[in-house]
Parts: structure tokens; sequence; C-alpha cells
């Protein structure tokens, strides 16, 4: 507590004031600001993934689907209620062509994302949040990927040293779309 | 005063809202023109409703539309001027101007050409000013309404129906919530003081120093404190709950209600429809409409307003004699319709009733017999019921010559079929003294129904309660076979029974232990009975509509939400009992209880689809001889809904067939992304070449004759397409 005291109290060290006023005064770098920009991240199997948050709706605590007749073993796992809406609830992995998880995680969050067509639930096995993401250092996906991965991707960034996969929003929503039909 | 946030609406959106007000407005009031002995007031309205919506038309720009305004509110001020009252032409050409402000609005289809306009313009400037003298009634002054008295006045606010169904949804989850919120209770708290409180009494008891006792005669006390505390906020809490849940309960009530509009909505349509055809008849008519206050489900009101034009259509047209027939049959010159809405029972019934010459038994039975739908003996022995059905059969008219205003025999059919799709029934008949009474019985709401909710592999599904015929629970041992098919007793009736499970495409449904839970439905070819896991119980629930994006899904209906929050499909009654038929007839079908064995599994699974049950049969047997698992469908739907359910290695399929054409299934198959690599083969009577280029260009990887079955080449094709089936 003293210790606390002693700390804030203490005469401010010649020129700091001068120092902060300059860097405030600086104008902003527009170019890097610009750069970055905010996402939802979440994980689906091993992959990591960056959302556009305008596209992001709700988490809420993982749920078991109604199933729907006749769509067995498609994309579609079923129904779920989120807020007192029904509705569909997809297989992530198997929208955009990775590998599930076959670990249960304690972390796993029904996602509901948004699009003009309409909202869409699919679990993810970890959410992150916002993060800011250097969207023009995005480099593009491995040769490997997926069609389906890459039919929907901006690129990949990186955050806390590990690869995220940037979401397209019109692309997910067109993909999802054309899969649903 | 506050105002609606209209902010999130465009220009053109918050224009059209205004148009739609206005020209409602003007259509009622021009109506009432004609009945009127007090035009004064109703111009005065008149001339301003025509007035705000060319102000509003000058604001997006719409000249055509402020010009059309324009001439409409001229000939209002002329006659309030004139103190005349418009003659039933010029009514007529208003009228005109009334939907082709609408047309201009957006608000129907179709596109306005200027010279649309410019005609209109001069039609109404060549009509004279006015005829009919404005009574002396309307000199005489309104008694004022007493002053700082406001009428109470409903007023409607425009609400994004996405919007009102979030709410809803919203609403519906809060209750969930609150009755989740009122199961909870603080009576494990409540158990663990009362458990301290007499472990401290136990220790209190027990021998020790002074100090000790002291200490625990302090912890009693609080403890006590404490038992009281929660006791009191238990009962708070029950209150604050119960309280919650009423509001919750209320909101959802409300907000339900604002689905509802009242009938008056599209009573000045149908007012307007009669007079129009009235006139172009050559009939007098009085319409008296009753129950405009009554509440309809919105999404039914719109429904409702082709069947009822057409009840109007055949009323005055085959119902209510010429003006001059009337007067020699001792009637008045006038007729009159009678159109009633009013809630009965928990349904709405609406009925269009005429005082004209009724049903005319002897002409219905000569035309029954002259189509030969019944001998003339059989239609002697009918009930007035049951010839009237007659008249509800799609195509069948009275009239021999087909009119503008109806004799093509759809009217009554298309009323019919509203009534039935959305649960409800609809009746003619003949009215005790003179005329015809059609009566259309409806639920309340098409979002609200009372459903049976059952179980089905594990899953729970909705069947609306007006559709089950029975449910019955019968031991396995009651199972009879008959023709390879199963069937159960029911009430001295033998009904085929088969797995809802499997024809819902989910895991297996078979019966389990020894009872069997059979929901009877009634299809056109009879009764059919589903085996499911268990019974539920019942529910009523609030419909949603399915995800678009999913296009139609076989056998389901809608979706809700139970009580407990559970999302739940609502089954699709009339998709299911011709699913189960067909399901019945194809290859796909399982007895209860046999699951498809390992071998089964492993097997190369090929799927046939073809309408002719020969062809079907003869490339089962040749696919089947050879060792592959062969499923068929009885058409391209069928196998399209089984394609998507999965686990085939190939199609083969016919280009001829109903529903979904051979060409356009293939194209299904390429464009679905799990699909597009399923080897499809055509086989076909069609063998032009330009037949066969368009089913390789539609995606087929062979496309092979019929006559392939007796040289071999379907099956050569087969094996290069994939292998020869595994050894089991």
């Amino acid at each position: 507590m003293k210790q606390g005291r002693r700390h804030i109290s203490q005469p401010i060290p010649a020129g700091q004031r001068e120092e902060w006023a300059e860097d405030i005064a600086r104008p902003l770098d527009e170019g890097r600001e610009r750069a970055w920009k905010r996402f939802f991240l979440f994980r689906v199997g091993a992959e990591w993934f960056a959302l556009d948050p305008k596209m992001f709706v709700m988490a809420s605590p993982p749920a078991s689907p109604q199933r729907l007749p006749h769509r067995q073993g498609s994309i579609v796992e079923g129904l779920v209620n989120a807020d007192g809406r029904v509705i569909i609830c997809i297989a992530f992995d198997r929208l955009v062509g990775v590998a599930s998880s076959s670990v249960p995680s304690l972390q796993r969050r029904l996602l509901v994302i948004g699009s003009p067509q309409g909202q869409t639930a699919f679990h993810a096995d970890e959410v992150l949040g916002l993060e800011s993401l250097d969207v023009e250092g995005l480099a593009p996906l491995p040769a490997g990927a997926p069609g389906h991965l890459r039919n929907c991707a901006l690129g990949v960034a990186v955050q806390d040293g590990r690869p995220v996969v940037c979401l397209d929003p019109e692309a997910l929503a067109r993909q999802l779309a054309e899969i649903l039909q | 005063m506050s105002q609606d946030d209209l902010s999130s609406f465009s220009m053109e959106e918050l224009f059209r809202a205004e148009a739609q007000e206005q020209c409602d407005k003007l259509l009622k009031g021009i109506l009432a023109l004609e009945r009127t002995a007090d035009p004064a007031v109703l111009l005065e309205e008149l001339m301003r409703a025509a007035h705000s919506l060319k102000g509003a038309a000058r604001i997006v720009g719409l000249d055509p539309a402020v010009q059309v305004a324009h001439v409409i509110e001229e000939r209002f001020v002329d006659a309030q001027k004139s103190n005349l009252s418009p003659d039933p032409s010029t009514v007529d050409i208003l009228l005109a101007g009334v939907d082709l402000l609408r047309k201009l609005a957006g608000l129907s289809e179709g596109a306005v050409p200027q010279e649309e306009v410019s005609a209109f313009v001069e039609a109404l400037a060549r009509q004279p000013i006015a005829s009919m003298p404005v009574s002396a009634a309307s000199r005489v002054e309104r008694p004022a309404a007493p002053a700082g008295v406001k009428p109470a006045e409903r007023h409607d606010v425009r609400f994004d129906s996405e919007r009102l169904d979030t709410l809803l949804g919203l609403a519906a989850q809060a209750v969930v919530a609150s009755n989740a919120e009122a199961e909870r209770s603080l009576s494990g708290i409540r158990k663990a003081v009362w458990q301290i409180q007499s472990l401290l009494a136990d220790a209190y008891r027990a021998p020790g120093d002074e100090r000790r006792l002291v200490l625990l005669r302090q912890a009693m006390a609080a403890t006590a404190q404490c038992q009281t505390a929660v006791g009191d906020e238990a009962e708070r809490r029950e209150t604050s709950v119960r309280r919650l849940s009423r509001l919750c309960h209320r909101i959802h009530g409300e907000t339900l209600a604002s689905r509802l509009r009242p009938f008056g909505d599209i009573a000045s349509g149908l007012k307007r429809l009669a007079r129009d055809l009235a006139r172009q008849l050559g009939r007098e008519v009085n319409v008296e409409i009753t129950g405009e206050e009554t509440e309809v489900d919105r999404e039914l009101l719109d429904r409702l307003d082709g069947p009822l034009s057409h009840l109007i259509r055949n009323a005055l047209d085959h119902g209510l004699e010429a003006p001059e027939e009337r007067a020699t049959a001792g009637k008045s010159r006038a007729g009159t319709l009678r159109i009633v809405a009013r809630h009965h029972a928990g349904w709405l019934v609406i009925s269009v009733s005429d005082d004209g010459r009724g049903l005319d038994r002897d002409e219905i039975g000569r035309a029954v017999t002259a189509r030969g739908l019944a001998t003339r003996e059989h239609v002697a022995q009918m009930t007035d019921a049951e010839l009237f059905e007659f008249l509800l059969l799609p195509g069948f008219s009275l009239r021999r010559e087909v009119t503008e205003i109806s004799g093509r025999g759809v009217g009554l059919d298309a009323v019919r079929t509203l009534a039935h799709g959305a649960g409800g029934s609809f009746r003619v008949t003949n009215l005790e003294l003179a005329g015809t009474l059609c009566e259309i019985t409806l639920p309340v709401s098409l979002s609200l129904i009372r459903a049976m909710i059952v179980e089905i592999g594990g899953e729970k599904f909705a069947l609306p309660l007006t559709r089950v015929a029975r449910a019955v629970s019968a031991a396995a041992a009651e199972i009879q076979t008959a023709g390879g098919r199963q069937h159960l007793p029911v009430d001295g009736e033998l009904v085929e029974i088969l797995s809802a499970a499997q024809i819902l495409d989910l895991d297996d449904g078979a019966a389990s232990g020894d009872a069997v839970h059979t929901v009877v439905l009634v299809g056109p070819a009879g009764k059919i009975g589903l085996v499911v896991d268990r019974f539920v119980g019942q529910s009523e629930l609030s419909l949603q509509r399915l995800d678009a994006r999913l296009g139609r899904v076989q056998d389901v209906d809608s979706t809700a939400l139970l009580d407990s929050g559970e999302p739940v499909v609502v089954l699709d009654v009339n998709d299911l009992v011709v699913t189960a038929t067909n399901f019945s007839a194809g290859s796909r079908y399982r007895p209860l209880g046999k699951q498809g064995d390992r071998a089964e599994a492993a097997a190369l699974r090929v799927l046939v689809a073809d309408d002719s049950l020969t062809v079907r049969e003869l490339e089962r047997k040749l696919l089947a001889g050879r060792g592959y698992t062969v499923e068929t469908a009885v058409d391209g739907m069928d196998a399209w809904n089984a394609l998507r359910s999965g686990g085939y290695d190939l199609l083969v399929t016919d280009i001829d067939m109903p529903r979904l054409d051979g060409i356009e299934l293939v194209g299904n198959v390429r464009g679905d992304v799990r699909l597009r690599d399923l080897p499809i083969i055509i086989v076909s009577y069609k063998d032009r070449d330009e037949d066969r280029t368009r089913g390789l260009e539609a995606g087929a990887d062979f496309y092979l004759p019929k006559s392939s079955y007796q040289d071999e080449s379907l099956l050569r094709a087969v094996v290069e397409l994939i292998g020869e089936p595994l050894p089991v």
C-alpha cells in the first residue's frame, strides 16, 4: 500500500511531459491504422478462423440440434433455439472442408452468425472473442488448402504466433446458401 | 408525443406506406360517397387524402402520380363547390384512378405507361361535374363533439414482419426462461441451513467448556436468523417469479395478437368488387358486411382475399337474379349480399350469402350425370349436402359459357383448397327462405396450432392434432402381415403400419420392446399408420417458418419451440402420407424391427429411379443379381430425397418422370457439393442424338437406351463406373 502511494506520488522525470505532449500531437499513421481490423476469433478442429464482427450475432452454450428428416449426413446438423428463433445448425468443418475435432472441448460454444439470407448456428471448439488483426499483411492460403475454404477466405493472418484464416463474409454467406439448397 | 422511428426506411418505402394508407382512404370514401346522403364531410376527407398523396408523390419525384392525384383532388373540390355528389359513372373513373395510383406507387403489379395516365386525366375531364344533388340533410350541421373529448382512435404502426417474428421469438424465450426460473427454488439452501442448525444443537448438547458453549449459542442464533432470511427471500422470490412469469406470458400473448388484423382491412376491397361486378352484370345489390372488427391472422387475411372474391363473383353471377326477375318474383329489385366474419367455438367462420334463387338441385343433378360422375338413380338418393359437394370438385361448373366473371369452375374448388390447406372446412348450402350460403371455417390463427408431440428416432416431432385420426398403443404380437406388409387392427379395420423413422430417413425407429405406438393418418388412398418411438403429449405451438435457404424439405411443414425451449419439426401430413405410400411401394421398405446388416452396409449401393414399375423391377433384378445392393425411387423427386440422405455409389435414372424429370435430377446432383461426384447412368427410351447430348451435357456419365438390358451394356457401364460388387 505504502509502496503504491510512493510510486504514484513520485516526481515525474524531467522532460516526460514534453515527450507525452509530442507523442499525442503527432499525426496518426493513417495507413497503419487502416491495416488493423477487429475480428471475431474462434477455433474449429485445429484451425483458427477470424470473422467480421458484423456477421457475429451471439454465442451461447452448446446445444443438441433437432435433426431434420431426409437430411442425414448433410452439412445441416439440425435446428437449434437461438433466443426464441428456430435456426439451422450446420457443421462448420464440413462447410469449409477442414478436419473436425475428435477431442471434446470444455470451451465449446454455439455461435450464431447472420447474413441477409438468414441466421445460421454452428459449434466452435473454442472462442477467443474480438482481436485486432493486420489485414494488409494477409498471406495467401497454402496451396493444399481445401477448395471450400479457399472460396470463402480472404487470407491468413497471424495472431499471437498462430495462423488465423480470415473469412470473407459475403463469400461465406454465398457458399452457405449454395450448400444448403 | 413520440414519433415512430422511421429513420431506417428509405423515402420510397415511406412513400409506398403513405400511398397505401391514402389509397385505402380514397377507396373507402369513394365507395361510401354513393351511399351517403351527406357527402360534404366525405368529400373533405377525400380531398385531403388526394392532396396528401399528391404532396408525397411530388417529394419522391413521381410526376405521373402527382398528375393523377391532382385531377382527383380537383374533382372533389368541384363536387364540394357545387354541393353535388359524383354519379356512378364518375365513381367508376375515380375508382380506376385509385387503381392507377396504386400501380404508380408500386403497390400493385404492372408498369404504367404515360398514355394510361393521360387517358385517365382526359376521361375524368370529360365527365360532367356531378349529377346527384346533395340532400338537405347534408347541410344540417353535425353535433360537435363535447369540447376536450377526443374520440378513441386506433393508431396503426408500421412494423417490419421480420422484426415482429424476432420479438415473438424473444417473448417465447422469456416465457421459457421464466418457467425455468420458477422451477428453481431455495429449498436446497433452506435444507442446508436447517442441517447446520441441527449439527450446532448436537454440538451444544455435547459436554464442553463454557467458552465453546457461548460461541455455539451465538452460532445457533445466527443460523436461526439466516433461516428466517432464507424463508423471507424464498417468499419474495416466489412472488417476483410469479409476476415475471405472468408478464412474460402477457408479452408473448400480446405479440402473438399483433399478428392479427381486423377483417375490415379487406372489407373495402370486397365492397368495391361487389359494386363493380353488379354494375357489369346489371344487378342491383346491397352489400352488408358484419364483423369488420373480427380479428384474423394477418397471413390468412391475405390468402382470404382471392377465395372471397370468387364467392362474391359466384353470388352475383349465379345467385342473385336480375332486378326485373326479382321484381316479377315479388322480391325487392336490389338483392342483398351478406359477408359475415365471426369467431365461433375457437374457429373463424366467414360466410358469404345472398337472397337470390339458391342452388337448383335438379340442375346440379343433371350436370353430375352429364359428366358421368354418378348415375341418375344414385343422384336421386343423395342428400342436398352430398349433391352440393360436387360443386366443390375441380373444374365443375354449372355455367355453359365461360364469362369474364365466372363459369370456369375454379372458384369453389379454390376456396375448398384454401380451407383444407389451413386445416379448416368449406360448405355450400341453400338458405331456408331464399338464397345460397357459402361458409368457410378456419383456425383463428395460422401461426398457432394444437399439436401432438411424438418421438421418432429419438427426436421430438409435432403433428397437427386436426390431422391425426387416431393414436394407438398396441402389443407387438397384434401386428399382422398381409401381402408382405405389416398391419395393425385399429377400430376393426386393418391399417398398414410403417416405421416413421425409416420414412423420414432418421436412425432406426423400429418399435422397441413389446409396445407399438402408432399414429393413424388419413390419406387419399385410405388410412396409414406411422409407428413412432413414443407419444410425448399435446402442446400449443407457435409456428415458425423453416429457413428459406433449405428450400422445400420433404415432409416438413414448419418449426416451433416446445415449452421447454427445445426446437421441434412440425410435420406436413399431406406430404407424409405420400412419402409413406411411396415408401411402402419402394424397395427401401423394411419391416419393423429389421435392421440393415453389416454386409449390406458395406456393399455398393445403387439407386434406380424410374416411374415405370416394370422397368424399375427389371433394373433392380439385373443389378441385384450381379451382387449390388439396389434401392428404387418412384420418380425424380423421390430419388432426389433418397440421394440427399446419402450413402449411394451410383444413380441409374430414367428421363421422363413426374415431379422432377431425369435431366433436372442430374442437374441437381451435379450442383450439390456433396453429390456432385456421384456416377450417373441415364437409361431412356429416347435414343436420338440430341437426347443423348442433352443427358450428357446435364452431367450423366453414360446415356444408354432401354434396350441395354439385353446386351449387358448397362452392367458393363456400372462395373466401369463403380467396379464389381464387393464380396459378401
